[in-house]
């Protein structure tokens, strides 16, 4: 994808084609031997780009990247966002923006990290046994899906597969929010709908193992990500927006 | 500062600087705490050596640990004939996974080792593959050739005799640090294919292996086409016999190892450790975990460096200095932190220099040596005591009284544990947990919260718990969470918390009790820290006040570790707890969870509780389903596929039927899954034995029974649906039946007649097909006794069964277990009678090997004209036929006749080798032979022909002489011209001894005439003509023509004696006086009176005097007269 989006970038707007044959020539041949076909690939990563994740636009004659996302609520990333940063090294943040970006736009592999993070760590199994025919943010697992969602997972380095088990390498904050929530439905004061966040903070070091520095952390990144999500209160209490929660898919 | 010699301390060199790596340097240095290992190597060699099939065996042991070292001198124990001389061994180091290297050293060694096979190992093809293999074919074509070439090599080598080649394989280094890892792969592969090709071959291999090596080894095997790791398949083929492991050396081991190194670099060798102090052994030893490599480095630097210092000896001060900086084996550590030592020293300044400075005097001994040190050793004796107190948070020296009461000092084992790393944290960490313990000392139970934080993150991490809910009693924090056995699907809820202060907390386990007896928890647990807890006045008015239900809640299902008692006791546990309960460290990576776990022996402690407390419920409907399939059929077992689509469990993976096999739902055959049976104890069974004992009960009865003892592992209102699904499992079973009575439905046993008879009749089916099973192994030469007793016990089993006239189900249960029990031993058969065909098959493949190569010889030798032609035609036609018949019976099954075919198989290409080699040794002397018959011949014609001449007639050497020509012509040339050249050999050999024999006998007859003729010829030219004399010299000429030599001699002797006769003058008797006694210079009259009268000798006497012939006549008069 950051291939196709650096191509993009540089020659500004290009077809269809042209995307395509720089791809399969970036692509080794021997190796693209085991793909089902080179178009259905990069038709596929053409997909991607734009139609879900928002950093490419235009028909299939004059492909440009995105100036910006209009998603209220959210700060996404355009395509000229990912090329800026991928021009200048900063492949890091490269991954913070496709990562953003997919978790927004496809809520139900959130759903999935949220899953591996609240076991710890997880067998393709339990996630399989959790998710077949799930029905997550209208959209229902099977066998095949579940093992694209892991695929993808791991693709955006956001678990690790080790011994088996599939953990998490880093929370995002899209993830942090989903679990807020979660806290916050279930914790908050019946009366003024708010809670603490120094109760939050310790349920989080006791229940996630996310210790005080980690929520504290976690907390601003969904604030600067999601600027709507919290409504801060008085004496250390917060609460959450459920309208833009809804809206930013964090819960069904 | 002069250096030390090595004279300067009896040495002629450094002991320690060789590190056995090669066969060149395990030369002359012995093992060492390796009885039982080197027993076990003894034993497996002879054992190998007794069969002629191949024996493997694993050597394991880490870096250093002396696999080389015992390889070689394994190798140099068989090759020296320890174990026999037709026996051989091969060791195989340094190899670089090169399997061509590998087979170049296997041809090279046994070119050496193996003369009786060397005209075989010189004509081996070439083994590189030919320019038309495809490239990427040929590393698979290399191993080929080798492998046949192998095969070749132990066909020759059984034909020759020898019974067996030992390839001592120790490539376990080169595995762990070869990068090209495909490389290590086809090493390894290479290996397998070897021992598959050549398994019925007595090519035994013992192969040094580590744990390292077995890790990189431990891939997926690109050869395969399912997931099949290499190793496994590499472990399979070692797994008969349990490897040999190669541990550390324990103290006394290493002072040996030690002394031995020491010795051989002594001109006299002794019994001294010097110039090593025996302490510093133990210490080292210890702080590296008794690597021998490791501890021969050690003392290699402290020699070192003790040389140049100028000193003359390895003490306490030195090693604590070379641990220092010396990085351990095992974890690339460093072993000794010089830090903390310099820490103590500045805390130890800052309080008293003096102090400080005795310290640092005394530390050799104390850390280096681990010796103790009395108040004496100090310069103001009030230091030893004052060491004893903390001083910054830490106390250096323990105090300690011996049986006489005298006081002495050691170093603090928390300060051995802190300066030597294994045993440490970073030093960031060990300051954290210092604070931590400051905190603990000085108010333990305001840090109450965050020890049960820590426990509980101890667990969340290492047991994977998952948080449930927090709750507080009297300001004490209670957490829940949910917590599995081992991969369980099925999670029990745990409450627990910690505790450490002065007084029982009476509230807290009030707490407890409520959380479980409202079942917000299955069990609780505290991790305690306080004095003894049963003296505590509190407890024990808890204990008295508790009530019925309180207490059973307490006793059962409420489990207090103390921390005095841990089963593996940390002296900073707590400290660690707290620090990982403490919300403001941010960083706890360093603090090892899993040794914490350990330490405290909580997960044992719960599964114990869970297993025979808890009555379990699993959640996830498709584990139920793969439940009470099993439960359908006890007897029938499932693959995990098998399961995954009968049960429509896609998802459904080992990790979670091992988790049910935990908990006693199911068992495990090999691959395949099946109901737990009842003397597995699943849960199901308690449920079965109340029905059982009550002989029948309703559904409220069962579940009142259930919960006066267990708890049910479900939400608060699902006891129901657990029953019920526990109940439809028993059913399932067919172990009871449910009725409708009155108003409810009550369970009882099943009637089992029936089933059971069905069950009877299997097993004796079954155990016919295991006794026909049994005859088909004996074919095969299996040794079938231990079957035959199983298969008596089985029957003795079933017999009861046949006849008992009330069935229970555990009667079910018995039979069916009866007939997996025959199914087990038939697997056993079946898989032995399966290895021993493929083992037959191999010995027959290496036959074949045996054969070509006999039947080349036999082309060759018709070639040389060795063997006939008829031979030729014959002898290959018989191995053919033999071959072919064996072949034949290895197709028939019919063992004993492949194995009697394959002994005259064997027998026939003996005896076809030996007689072409006797052949070729007996032919060309055959030809020598009959060369000098011939020569021999014609100088025994001429000899009779000129003793004929001489008128010599006798017939006795006549006629030997006929016969030894009759036996050349009779039996030598037939014989020889039949090939027969041994047998023509002993023939030839014997006429040529005849025939020298016979030409010395004439030769001497001949001499002896002539000899006679010169003698007479001579006697007669040198006396003047007498007419008398002469006639004894004619009669002798006459005997002589008439080879009488008895008479010649006779006539000769009469004529010398006459001529003597004539020649000699008369003497007078005085002469002859004279000439008897002359010889003597003084003779008495005793002696003269022993030849003469008195009369004779006086008057000879008185006349020689006269004559002047006797000088003097001596009288001597006796004294008393």
């Amino acid at each position: 994808m950051l291939i196709a989006i650096e191509f993009i970038g540089k020659n500004g707007p290009v077809a269809k084609q042209k995307l395509f044959d720089h791809l399969v020539n970036f692509t080794n041949p021997d190796k693209d031997a085991q793909v089902k076909s080179r178009d259905g690939a990069t038709t596929d990563v053409l997909y991607y780009i734009r139609e879900i994740l928002g950093f490419v636009e235009g028909d299939d004659s004059v492909l440009t990247l995105t100036s910006a996302i209009q998603s209220p609520g959210i700060n996404l990333y355009s395509g000229k966002d990912l090329y800026a940063v991928k021009v200048r090294g900063d492949l890091q943040m490269a991954y913070t923006m496709l990562q953003t970006n997919n978790l927004y736009f496809s809520p139900e592999i959130r759903d999935m990290l949220g899953f591996i993070f609240k076991k710890g760590k997880a067998r393709r199994a339990e996630v399989g046994t959790e998710y077949l025919k799930k029905q997550v943010y209208g959209h229902t697992f099977n066998q095949a899906t579940i093992d694209f969602a892991l695929q993808t997972l791991l693709r955006l380095g956001l678990i690790e597969l080790q011994d088996n088990y599939y953990s998490i390498t880093y929370i995002h904050p899209l993830l942090f929010a989903q679990l807020l929530l979660e806290e916050y439905q279930a914790n908050a004061n019946p009366v003024d709908g708010t809670v603490s966040s120094g109760d939050m903070r310790d349920l989080f070091d006791l229940k996630y193992a996310i210790g005080y520095e980690g929520f504290d952390n976690n907390f601003s990144a969904v604030r600067l990500l999601l600027p709507e999500l919290i409504v801060t209160g008085s004496y250390e209490k917060y609460s959450m927006d459920m309208d833009i929660a809804r809206r930013l898919n964090l819960y069904a | 500062m002069l250096e030390t010699s090595y004279e300067d301390l009896g040495l002629i060199r450094n002991p320690f600087e060789t590190i056995i790596f090669d066969e060149h340097s395990a030369v002359g240095y012995g093992l060492y705490g390796r009885k039982d290992q080197l027993e076990r190597l003894g034993e497996f060699v002879r054992s190998a050596v007794r069969s002629d099939r191949q024996k493997r065996i694993l050597v394991m042991g880490e870096y250093g640990t002396g696999k080389t070292h015992h390889l070689i001198k394994l190798r140099d124990e068989i090759t020296s004939g320890k174990h026999g001389s037709d026996v051989t061994a091969i060791y195989l180091g340094s190899l670089g996974v090169s399997f061509r290297k590998f087979y170049e050293n296997i041809i090279e060694a046994l070119k050496q080792n193996t003369p009786a096979i060397r005209d075989t190992l010189e004509r081996l093809p070439d083994v590189e593959p030919g320019q038309s293999v495809e490239p990427t074919y040929a590393p698979e074509k290399l191993r080929e050739n080798i492998i046949a070439n192998l095969n070749r090599i132990m066909a020759d080598a059984k034909i020759n005799n020898v019974r067996g080649i030992f390839l001592l394989i120790d490539e376990a280094e080169d595995i762990v640090q070869w990068k090209d890892n495909d490389q290590v792969q086809y090493f390894v592969q290479s290996l397998i294919h070897l021992i598959n090709n050549l398994h019925g071959t007595p090519l035994h291999i013992i192969m040094g292996f580590s744990r390292e090596a077995v890790s990189k080894i431990s891939t997926v095997d690109p050869s395969q086409s399912s997931d099949r790791k290499l190793g496994d398949a590499f472990w399979q083929r070692f797994s008969a016999e349990e490897p040999i492991r190669l541990g550390n050396l324990r103290e006394r081991d290493a002072a040996s190892m030690i002394l031995d190194r020491l010795n051989s670099a002594r001109i006299v060798p002794s019994d001294s450790l010097y110039p090593i102090k025996q302490e510093v052994i133990s210490v080292v030893t210890r702080n590296v975990g008794g690597n021998p490599r490791e501890i021969l480095a050690i003392f290699n630097k402290a020699l070192t460096q003790t040389l140049k210092s100028g000193t003359k000896e390895i003490n306490g001060n030195r090693i604590i200095q070379v641990l220092a900086k010396h990085e351990s084996f095992f974890n690339k550590n460093i072993v000794l932190d010089w830090n903390r030592i310099e820490s103590i020293q500045q805390n130890l300044a800052a309080e008293n220099e003096a102090l400080e400075a005795d310290f640092t005097a005394l530390m050799g001994v104390l850390i280096g040596e681990g010796k103790s040190v009395t108040e004496d050793d100090f310069t103001n004796p009030a230091f030893a005591e004052e060491l004893t107190k903390p001083i910054h948070g830490i106390r250096i020296l323990e105090r300690k009284t011996n049986k006489d009461g005298e006081i002495f000092y050691i170093i603090n084992q928390e300060v051995i544990a802190e300066i030597f790393k294994g045993k440490r944290h970073d030093s960031e960490t060990e300051q954290i947990l210092y604070n931590e313990s400051i905190d603990l000392m000085t108010n333990p139970e305001r840090y109450q919260d965050q020890l049960t934080r820590g426990l509980w993150k101890v667990l969340q991490k290492e047991m994977n718990a998952e948080y449930k809910s927090k709750h507080l009693f009297d300001d004490k924090l209670v957490i829940i969470g949910n917590c599995r056995v081992g991969n369980s699907p099925i999670p029990f809820s745990l409450a627990l918390t910690a505790f450490k202060g002065s007084e029982f907390p009476e509230y807290l386990y009030r707490g407890l009790i409520k959380l479980i007896e409202s079942k917000q928890a299955n069990f609780g647990v505290v991790l305690y820290d306080s004095s003894k807890i049963e003296l505590d006045p509190v407890y024990q008015g808890f204990r008295r006040d508790l009530k019925e239900a309180g207490k059973s809640v307490f006793l059962e299902s409420l489990r207090t570790i103390e921390f005095k008692k841990l089963p593996i006791p940390d002296g900073q546990l707590m400290e660690k707890i707290k620090l990982l309960g403490n919300p403001d460290v941010e960083t706890t990576d360093n603090i090892d969870t899993s040794g914490l776990l350990s330490s405290i022996g909580i997960a044992s402690e719960m599964e114990q509780l869970v297993l025979t407390k808890v009555i379990p419920f699993p959640d996830d409907p498709s584990v139920r389903r793969v439940i009470e399939k099993l439960a359908e059929d006890q007897t029938k077992t499932y693959s995990l596929k098998e399961l995954k689509n009968e049960c429509n469990a896609p998802y459904l993976d080992s990790e979670t039927l091992n988790g049910l096999l935990k908990q006693h739902f199911v068992k495990k055959d090999g691959t395949r899954w099946q109901i737990a049976s009842l003397d597995q104890d699943p849960i199901w069974k308690l449920i079965y034995g109340f029905i059982y004992q009550e002989k029948g009960a309703t559904l409220e009865e069962i579940k009142e029974y259930l919960e006066s003892q267990y708890t049910l592992q479900c939400s608060p209102g699902e006891e129901i649906r657990l029953l019920n699904w526990y109940i439809d499992l028993l059913v399932r079973l067919e172990m009871i039946t449910g009725a409708k009575e009155g108003a409810s439905v009550v369970y009882r046993l099943l009637n089992h007649s029936q089933k059971l008879d069905v069950l009877v009749t299997q097993c004796e089916d079954a155990l016919r097909g295991l006794k026909s099973l049994l005859t088909d192994a004996e074919r095969l030469n299996i040794a079938i006794s231990d079957y035959e007793r199983k298969v008596d016990t089985l029957e003795g089993r079933l017999d009861p069964l046949t006849v008992e006239p009330e069935p229970g189900s555990d009667h079910i249960i018995r039979a069916k277990n009866i007939l997996d029990d025959i199914g087990s031993v038939q697997n056993a058969v079946s898989e032995e009678i399966k290895s021993t065909r493929t083992s037959y098959a191999s010995t027959l493949s290496n036959y074949k090997e045996q054969m070509d190569l006999t039947k080349e010889r036999i082309r060759g030798a018709f070639e040389r004209g060795i063997i006939t032609d008829n031979e030729h035609a014959e002898w290959q036609a018989n191995i053919d036929d033999l071959y072919a018949q064996a072949s034949e019976k290895l197709k028939e099954g019919n063992f004993s006749a492949l194995t009697v075919y394959l002994s005259q198989l064997d027998k026939v290409i003996k005896i076809n080798t030996r007689e072409i080699r006797e052949r070729e040794t007996s032919k060309e002397p055959c030809i020598s032979y009959a060369k000098q018959v011939e020569d021999l011949k014609n100088a025994i014609g001429e000899l009779l022909a000129d003793l004929e001449e001489l008128g010599y007639s006798n017939p006795k050497y006549l006629e030997s002489y006929a016969d030894l020509n009759n036996k050349q012509s009779h039996e030598y040339l037939p014989l020889f011209n039949d090939g027969k050249y041994a047998d023509a050999l002993r023939i030839i050999e014997s006429i040529h001894t005849g025939l020298v024999t016979l030409k010395g006998n004439l030769v001497k007859q001949k001499t002896s005439y002539q000899n006679y003729e010169q003698m007479i010829e001579a006697q007669r030219a040198s006396v003047p003509e007498e007419s008398q004399t002469l006639l004894y010299l004619d009669e002798a000429e006459e005997a002589l023509r008439e080879w009488d030599f008895a008479t010649t001699e006779m006539k000769v002797s009469q004529f010398q004696d006459a001529l003597k006769k004539r020649e000699q003058p008369v003497k007078t008797p005085e002469e002859e006086f004279v000439e008897k006694f002359s010889a003597q210079g003084t003779v008495t009259l005793d002696t003269i009176l022993e030849s003469y009268t008195v009369d004779k000798a006086f008057k000879f006497l008185q006349s020689l005097y006269i004559r002047g012939d006797i000088e003097a006549i001596e009288i001597r008069i006796k004294k008393n007269h």
